[in-house]
């Protein structure tokens, strides 16, 4: 139990954020980044047009790696003035990426939130088959799942083009325009995804919990089926699901960046993308935007199921 | 028994089949068909002679997968690409296991604070998709400072990158494989009885472990075979991106600059084609087609290892004890003490 005392979960939240330091200055490890940005800055003002004589190679800079991830810290507590190089022009980090992450999680939230749906749906429907017949039904989730989500994106994106091209009727947005972001489509793939790898992780606790005793007994009382994998199965199910929810919420990020970009929608995800290559602290920065809010729900969920769980089946 | 193996087997079959016809079509694409090709038609012409499309070409008899711009085959481009795409998933895999297998064993040795607190730092690729970091690491090298570095890096530095990028959780993943095992009661009696470290590990647990790397193997070709369509989607290819300076925006006299992928390799024909996705959709498909099916054919492959069948299969199987009926009579039976008449 000693995982979740108020010590252990500090020092949790301490390493991480060190480790996060410890990534988002990687560029700075590796490149010559100053020497480059300034060239880059030349090309970029046209004082420089022939790169043909510049040559450099990966190097190990550990001098300029510990003095950026002393910035990095420095920037952090003091916030607010940070600022992006792009094209030639300084841009300020701040309103504009908080904008963006608040665009992105919403986009994310209700796609977990929509996906968590869907995925308990397609669990309760595959437990309502006996065990003789669910292997259809595994083997097409299987399929599904095998599936990389580029492909599934591109593939829903192509069938509205199509039916629009053959019928004339544009079911939903599927691209950026003045008017606004494509909402409906997004928010679909987005629960879509994780759907998949979340009824998968279900459905392999549910029949975990299945073959227990306590299921076999509340059956030969005579309870429904329903009632059984509502109040029984489902309830202590979701410690062993919990387990792997960093793993969904992982595979989530990574599917945003790609519907991101699929869509053309300017979101968190691209504008770390698009400028975290030049300006390495904006990873860092993000990267503490997702960590930060998400540890704590981790954290306090963590807890409450331990209160609730208090016979501590929690060694999974 | 029978049946479970049999579907197991089927399926790594499958997989393994595919993938071997796949990279050995592409290395015979290379040294055979290559050489007496002919350049590409981008008219297409009936027999009246009358025309009927212009490259790119929709996927028709002739051009299974469409065409690109210049009116090649899509379909002969993916076969050629096939051995740079699946052999370089395969190198980083083998570079993921084997480095991961160091440090598993590595920290194996260590306290098990020590890995607690290692456990918490490697926490942090929890919430870094691994697509942005590599992105981070590689773009520099590839695209953004791509004049300062030559072919040699751009090509084998970012497979370093994809190698050690994975490193650390699964050296945790093959650490905590190691503490099962040596948990196991056998291995204890076995160290008691005076075993030394070397003949533990070739005896007892390699045993174990094989399967499971093995197994890890197959999921890294599939993960790095992942990796490979999202960076390809983000414009970075591995295996060499040659920028072209291809127009000049008439309003703002900005150069355009577009990548080239200097061979046939998918991800490269991902970012290639990705503009040209709402017009025409095949462009895109075909790469990332090619993509679902390698991956679809690796994942059934690791199935078939993992076996999900097993679990199901012990659950349900019912031993039928054969009862042999001997019949009792009545010489089987001895007097111990015999009694004399």
């Amino acid at each position: 139990m000693d995982g979740f005392t108020k010590r252990e979960t500090f020092l949790h939240f301490l390493l991480t954020s060190i480790s996060i330091l410890l990534i988002g200055s990687l560029p700075y490890l590796l490149f010559n980044m100053k020497a480059q940005v300034e060239v880059l800055k030349m090309i970029h003002m046209k004082t420089l047009d022939n790169t043909l004589f510049l040559y450099d190679t990966i190097v190990f800079n550990f001098q300029e790696y510990t003095l950026h991830i002393y910035q990095t810290i420095k920037l952090l507590f003091t916030g607010g003035d940070a600022e992006y190089y792009y094209r030639g022009v300084y841009r300020p980090i701040f309103p504009e990426l908080w904008e963006l992450f608040l665009k992105s999680m919403t986009y994310m939230i209700l796609g977990l939130f929509f996906g968590l749906l869907l995925a308990l749906v397609m669990t309760f429907l595959v437990m309502y088959f006996s065990r003789k017949y669910r292997a259809l039904p595994k083997i097409i989730l299987f399929f599904l799942e095998s599936l990389p989500d580029i492909f599934i994106i591109l593939i829903i994106q192509i069938s509205i083009i199509w039916t629009y091209k053959k019928t004339g009727l544009l079911v939903f947005d599927i691209t950026s325009t003045a008017d606004g972001d494509p909402v409906v489509v997004p928010i679909f793939i987005l629960s879509l995804l994780p759907a998949i790898y979340m009824n998968k992780l279900l459905l392999l606790a549910f029949e975990e919990e299945e073959s227990r005793q306590y299921v076999e007994f509340a059956f030969s009382k005579g309870f429904s089926k329903s009632y059984i994998l509502i109040i029984h199965i489902l309830r202590n199910s979701i410690l062993t699901f919990f387990n792997h929810f960093r793993s969904i919420f992982t595979f989530l990020l990574a599917n945003l960046l790609m519907l991101e970009i699929i869509f053309n929608i300017n979101g968190f995800m691209t504008f770390v993308y698009k400028h975290s290559v030049l300006n390495p602290e904006i990873l860092t920065i993000s990267l503490f935007m997702v960590f930060i809010p998400f540890f704590l729900i981790f954290t306090i969920v963590q807890w409450t199921i331990h209160r609730s769980f208090p016979s501590g089946r929690s060694t999974l | 028994m029978k049946k479970f193996w049999f579907s197991n087997r089927l399926l790594i079959a499958i997989g393994l089949m595919f993938l071997i016809s796949l990279l050995s079509a592409s290395m015979i694409f290379g040294f055979v068909i290559e050489q007496d090709r002919t350049p590409p038609e981008k008219l297409l012409f009936d027999e009246n002679n009358q025309l009927i499309a212009i490259a790119p070409f929709p996927p028709s008899v002739q051009y299974p997968l469409g065409s690109d711009i210049d009116g090649n085959s899509f379909f002969l481009k993916i076969i050629d690409g096939a051995k740079y795409t699946i052999g370089l998933s395969l190198i980083i895999a083998f570079g993921r296991v084997i480095l991961s297998f160091l440090g598993g064993y590595l920290l194996f040795l260590m306290p098990s604070q020590f890995n607690k607190r290692i456990n918490n730092l490697s926490d942090a690729f929890h919430y870094t998709p691994t697509t942005i970091l590599t992105y981070v690491l590689i773009a520099p090298v590839v695209l953004t400072f791509s004049w300062s570095y030559d072919l040699t890096t751009k090509i084998i530095y970012p497979v370093i990158i994809l190698i050690l990028v994975s490193a650390p959780v699964l050296s945790m993943y093959v650490r905590n494989e190691l503490n099962l095992i040596y948990k196991k009661d056998y291995v204890i009696t076995s160290k008691l009885m005076g075993a030394n470290h070397f003949h533990l590990y070739r005896k007892h647990v390699s045993p174990f472990l094989k399967p499971k790397l093995l197994l890890m193997f197959v999921q890294q070709v599939g993960q790095a075979l992942i990796i490979f369509a999202h960076l390809g989607l983000l414009n970075i290819f591995i295996g060499g991106t040659e920028t072209r300076l291809m127009d000049i925006d008439i309003e703002t006299g900005e150069p355009i600059y577009r990548h080239f992928s200097m061979s046939n390799e998918w991800s490269g024909l991902i970012s290639q084609n990705f503009e040209y996705a709402i017009p025409f959709p095949w462009m895109i498909l075909a790469p990332v087609t090619a993509f679902a099916l390698a991956i679809l054919a690796v994942n059934s492959i690791a199935y078939g290892l993992k076996g999900p069948f097993e679990h199901y299969q012990s659950k349900t199987k019912t031993t039928t004890m054969k009862e042999t009926v001997s019949p009792v009579t009545k010489d089987k039976f001895q007097m111990i003490k015999k009694i004399s008449s």
